[in-house]
């Protein structure tokens, strides 16, 4: 399952902002982005309803702490109140339950102002002590390894104050320049509900089935791996819901959504595979959509330097070769019915400007491959790998076959692309086995040790290739993490070591100039289109579809029920 | 009758035998899948070494295998199955629901193909060598051919949307009337059930008229005929009763495997039961999930086995000699 | 003997025929396909096409030929059933033949274990093995044969132990004849039908096992099997597609199969002495094709 990957690289929150609220209270964003679906003074807005929505794959926990999948983010998303949420047009942070923040002592110490007159589910009211005590609770020594925590405050939180109710002020112990990306990930949980829980066992046994909340909507039923069903908050501080309510279901396989879709049991799909994508854009009763998503497809090759075996795939001109041997045209007609791009880094476009910088998070002018086996060819041959029995060529003594890991549940379609790599590469005169495993599995085998602390000497050594994807938030920064050293045994999928990379990760983690950081998440990138532990492949939409008798939905990056903003549960609403 | 009491005693030890070695050998068998859940946690949370060894702590892991052994039988012994490792809830509670949800799909599918097998099977026996004879026997054997899955999702195919494609509710109706959740569960569960019942019931026409054939044969159905006996009393009064004992003890050992068999239906229609619960926790390399659902799955297999032996002691005594 | 009673049985012919029909197509598949085993369209619209004269039964979720697929997947399915039933009965039939023969502690001991695995739920822990050995041809034929060996177990001990209770046997005994004379002699030809009827179902039995793990995504990845084509139909939302000329040609294909093996297992069966024709309602020998598993 790509969510444990997912789930990581999100550790940046978006948090959508309603856009009136945007509008009404935000600092810190730039211009409001205006109602979306067009329902602004148009069409006649019919009220109520409940909009079902198929799971793509599902809750798997309604505990923020130890919640894996991306349907659990998203659900809190829509349920919880944020600090910060993202404005998904632009990607500005905009306040949720804060009206304004400012970064004093050169970013050691977060200010949020947050807003009045804000009530629990419970009735309770919600004051700044609430959001801080909280967060003293998180990241509490006796509270130590509890999920989530260490992906937000990373150790670094000391305190968290409330001189007053309406102020939440955040000291680090280093200036931290992504802590909003962070805090827009971080639910504001109920003390009532948590703070009794003295140990991690019991945070993380917690089911939290019944969550105390203070987001738009709250929840009314869970069955586990089945359905969430929420009503609107009637004591919502923001603009209210056009629904009663939003319910998720779920289905363990696609042909149950569609069919459930097309026959009106369910009124939208999260995720559509891109062969089944066709049918779904012919129906005239559906909106079949496909918007440039954070999903990029990777082909891995082990880039620790300490690797015993086929030490000839580090040599960069190798890669080079690899490169071009890859169609990476041919994956975007075959696997994802032609909805996407080839893509040339993991970090995406789909998320337009780092904030603050009007340029794009995504480096531009990076190396583009092209698809040239004949160019592949003469690389492989100039490296004087020649080819031996069966056309197989011979490096350095022993012949270039290598074994391929590929996780069967990293996305839909993985198994077929690892078919058309050994195609492409046999015509290289390249050997490959494709060895399959889930998720987990997969991880294990190219970490390679179960020593406790991993390390370039002892992991990540025996393994040579691998296929995989990630998802990612708008800042960049969780999702170029995973190529630290630091990463070794958590995040880390290739094995890359490389120290001038750890300290560019350093630097833009501290750098308060976004201008400044920018320049150094660029680098970031030029280096890993240079060194070419992955080599990206395609870059594909995220397809959606939902009935036409729904609207008030945009599209983002992360799909119509997303991690980002709750902006599209606010404005959907059936046609009038 | 000492000696009917000897044999049941004799099974139900061996039954409590089987057990135990059931519980150790899964125990065993999955210690030795590759990667462990703290593996699989620990990388998300991005634990510190710390966190990590108190997450093992706490699932026990960083015991030796011999006492870990010996606190999972401690634990049985209080009833206690574990805590899931996905969802640090107890392992009896997830599979209670799981079980819950399975057995009414899987008793329906049960009861339909035993139905269709007696019926089928008795106008084969009946009419032999006839179109109903050989037509029962080949559909029998048609649709026990067909692998389950497939058959499910031809089904799915053939519906064409008439009937709902998964779950088991329709969790968004809202039901004024008992009778409408009742007909939306039955909607629900017409498609897996039908899909698990054809597969099913081929076997029980099979025997039935196997055994029916057997029975026919004999003297005192001819009696029962020369002394002018109708068709349908000669079925049920002195036919059935004696086929019915293989008939018993094949529906009573088919409980067993179907009851752990549901994997394939449950996941091509969604329906959250044990089979699901299985593939998905070896997945997520959720141990003590699949350790309680293998030992619930042979449990049961184990206990209807022990029922078809104590029936079969019951209906023909001459097994005791 | 058995060849009269088979010529005579006409279900039996017909699978016999079923059954080769269906092994020449898979052994001669390359010179029979048009395409290779694996192959990918080259456009997104090749994606789910309906069948022509160009793709006899259209394309799958990449393009690629399914007629082509439909008959190399023949071959992995039929290698994992044969190749599996040869190690399910070689170990089922000897350890029949041992518990059945030498009896006492002997019998006990094995019967128990053979017990044992017939309680577990089979398909579950085969998904299980799958992944601890990983989804390759080699571990998906072991874990087949290793864990349906039960069934000719328990056939074929009911069988050795009557053939021993008689009369010559004891003779041959008495004058000192050996153990293994006696197991050469006289008990392997009793039971050599036996053995082929049990062997043909058992195939039957493993081509489906093969189907439900490959349809679970637990088969060998680079071998084209029914199980796999209804795996990528499943996963590609070909029905929703309407594609059915992808879902319905390996079913099609398993049910002639199992079809062809099971008539054919079944008239060798029955073709053996008469009380073993009705023996088999016996439920301790009656091994339950897990067919709600497969």
């Amino acid at each position: 399952m790509t969510r444990v990957l997912q789930r990581c690289v999100g550790g940046l929150a978006l948090i959508g902002a309603a856009t009136a609220i945007a509008g009404c209270f935000g600092s810190g964003g730039s211009s409001s982005s205006k109602q979306q679906g067009g329902n602004a003074g148009s069409a006649a807005v019919k009220r109520g309803g409940v909009f079902r929505i198929a799971a793509n794959d599902g809750i798997d926990s309604m505990n923020p702490f130890t919640a894996f999948n991306s349907d659990s983010h998203n659900a809190f998303q829509n349920i919880y109140s944020f600090l910060v949420q993202y404005d998904t047009k632009t990607f500005d942070y905009v306040g949720d339950l804060a009206t304004s923040w400012k970064a004093q002592n050169g970013g050691r110490d977060w200010v949020f102002k947050i807003r009045t007159g804000v009530k629990w589910s419970d009735g309770r009211p919600l004051v700044a002590k609430d959001v801080a005590d909280v967060m003293n609770w998180a990241t509490s020594p006796k509270l130590e390894g509890l999920g989530l925590v260490g992906e937000i405050f990373g150790g670094h939180l000391k305190h968290a104050a409330a001189p007053d109710p309406q102020t939440v002020v955040l000291h680090y112990d280093q200036p931290i320049a992504v802590v909003l990306s962070k805090l827009a990930k971080w639910p504001i949980l109920a003390p009532q509900q948590w703070l009794k829980f003295k140990t991690v066992t019991a945070a993380g046994q917690f089911q939290n089935t019944a969550p105390i909340t203070s987001g738009p909507f709250v929840v009314t039923s869970y069955a586990k791996r089945q359905l969430l069903l929420t009503k609107a908050n009637p004591s919502y501080y923001g603009k209210k819901p056009i629904i009663d309510g939003w319910g998720l279901k779920q289905y363990d396989n696609i042909d149950a959504a569609i069919q459930a879709l097309t026959s009106r049991e369910i009124d939208a799909v999260e995720a559509v595979p891109g062969p089944s994508f066709p049918s779904l854009e012919a129906n005239k009763s559906l909106n079949a959509v496909a918007a440039p998503s954070s999903f990029v497809s990777d082909f891995i090759i082990n880039s620790n330097p300490h690797k015993t075996s086929h030490r000839e795939l580090l040599n960069p001109k190798l890669r080079q070769a690899f490169a071009d041997a890859i169609d990476k045209e041919s994956l975007v007609r075959l696997i994802h019915a032609n909805k996407g791009e080839p893509a040339d880094s993991i970090v995406p476009k789909a998320y337009g400007d780092l904030p603050g910088t009007q340029k794009p998070s995504h480096a531009p002018g990076l190396p583009q491959d092209r698809y040239d086996p004949a160019a592949a060819n003469r690389i492989l041959d100039g490296l004087g790998y020649k080819r031996g029995a069966r056309g197989i060529r011979t490096a350095n003594g022993a012949p270039m076959n290598y074994t391929v890991i590929v996780p069967t549940d990293a996305y839909t379609g993985v198994t077929r692309v690892s078919d058309l790599f050994k195609r492409w590469f046999s015509a290289i005169g390249v050997g490959l086995t494709i060895k399959t495993f889930d998720s987990a599995a997969a991880y294990n085998e190219i970490i390679g040790t179960q020593a406790a602390t991993k390390t370039p000497a002892n992991s990540y050594k025996s393994f040579d290739l691998s296929l995989w994807n990630w998802t990612s938030r708008p800042d960049p920064e969780s999702l170029l993490l995973v190529a630290t050293t630091g990463e070794y045994g958590s995040l880390s999928d290739t094995g890359y070591s490389n120290p001038a990379y750890d300290r560019d990760y350093k630097r833009q983690f501290t750098e308060m100039d976004p201008n400044k950081r920018l320049a150094i998440l660029w680098d970031m990138q030029r280096m890993l289109a240079r060194d070419r532990p992955y080599i990206p492949l395609v870059w594909a939409d995220k397809l959606q579809a939902w009935s036409t008798k729904w609207t008030g939905l945009t599209e983002t990056p992360q799909g119509f029920f997303n991690e980002s903003s709750n902006a599209n549960m606010l404005n959907v609403h059936q046609v009038g | 009758m000492v000696r009917g009491l000897d044999y049941a005693l004799k099974r139900v030890g061996f039954a409590l035998i089987t057990l135990f070695v059931v519980i150790t050998m899964n125990f065993f068998l999955f210690r030795v899948l590759p990667g462990n859940a703290v593996t699989n946690l620990g990388r998300d949370a991005r634990l510190s070494p710390q966190a990590q060894h108190a997450l093992r702590v706490q699932f026990g892991l960083d015991k030796s295998t011999a006492a870990q052994y010996v606190a999972y039988l401690r634990q049985l012994a209080h009833g206690n199955l574990g805590i899931s490792y996905q969802s640090r809830a107890p392992v009896l509670d997830e599979l209670t629901t799981d079980l819950k949800n399975t057995i009414p799909m899987v008793g329906v599918a049960t009861l339909l193909a035993i139905v269709l097998g007696l019926a089928t099977g008795v106008i084969a026996a009946w009419r032999r060598r006839t179109w109903a004879d050989h037509g029962s026997v080949a559909t029998a054997l048609i649709f026990y051919a067909m692998p389950v899955a497939w058959l499910g999702l031809m089904l799915l195919l053939l519906s064409n949307g008439a009937l709902p494609a998964g779950g088991m509710y329709d969790d968004f109706a809202v039901h004024t009337t008992l009778l409408s959740k009742w007909a939306d569960a039955g909607k629900h569960m017409i498609l897996p059930a039908a899909t698990l019942a054809l597969g099913l019931y081929g076997q029980f026409t099979v025997i039935t008229r196997s055994a029916m054939l057997e029975t026919i044969g004999e003297d005192y159905v001819l009696m029962a005929r020369a002394k002018g006996l109708g068709n349908a009393r000669i079925i049920t009064r002195h036919v059935l009763p004696n086929a019915l004992l293989p008939i018993t003890t094949l529906i009573a050992l088919s409980l067993g495997f179907v009851v752990g068999g549901a994997i394939l239906v449950e996941t091509v229609f969604s329906w959250p039961g044990i089979g699901q619960a299985v593939f998905r926790a070896l997945s997520e390399r959720d141990y003590p999930i699949l350790q309680g659902a293998f030992l619930v799955l042979a449990a049961s297999v184990i206990f209807c086995n022990l029922i078809a032996d104590l029936l079969y002691l019951k209906l023909d005594p001459r097994t005791a000699a | 003997m058995t060849r009269r009673l088979l010529t005579g049985n006409r279900a039996a012919l017909l699978g016999a025929a079923l059954l080769t029909l269906i092994v020449v197509c898979a052994v001669f598949a390359p010179l029979i396909a048009p395409y290779g085993p694996r192959t990918q369209g080259t456009s997104a619209a090749s994606v789910f096409q309906p069948p022509s004269s160009r793709h006899l039964l259209g394309t799958d979720d990449v393009g690629g030929d399914v007629f082509s697929e439909l008959l190399y997947g023949g071959r992995i399915s039929l290698i994992v059933g044969f190749t599996a039933t040869l190690i399910a009965i070689l170990v089922g039939g000897s350890v029949g033949v041992i518990a059945g023969y030498f009896g006492g502690w002997i019998d006990t001991a094995l019967m128990r274990i053979t017990d044992y695995f017939l309680v577990l739920p089979d398909l579950a822990l085969m998904i299980v093995l799958a992944a601890v050995f990983g989804p390759s041809l080699r571990n998906i034929i072991l874990v087949i044969g290793l864990l349906r060996w039960t069934s000719t177990t328990r056939v074929i001990r009911a069988q050795v132990r009557s053939v021993r209770e008689r009369t010559y046997v004891k003779r041959a005994r008495a004058l000192g004849a050996r153990d293994s004379y006696i197991l050469r002699r006289h008990v392997l030809p009793q039971i050599a039908t036996l053995v082929m009827a049990n062997t043909v179902l058992t195939i039957a039995i493993a081509i489906f096992t093969e189907t439900s793990l490959s349809f679970l995504g637990l088969g060998d990845p680079s071998a084209v099997s029914w199980g796999s084509m209804l795996h990528f139909a499943f996963s590609s939302g070909a029905i929703s597609s309407r594609a059915w000329w992808f879902v319905v040609p390996p079913g099609v294909a398993i049910i002639l199969v199992v079809l062809a093996c099971s008539l054919l297992g079944q008239a060798l069966e029955d073709s053996l002495n008469p009380r073993l024709a009705v023996s088999h309602l016996s439920p301790r020998r009656f091994r339950i094709r897990p067919a709600v598993e497969a």
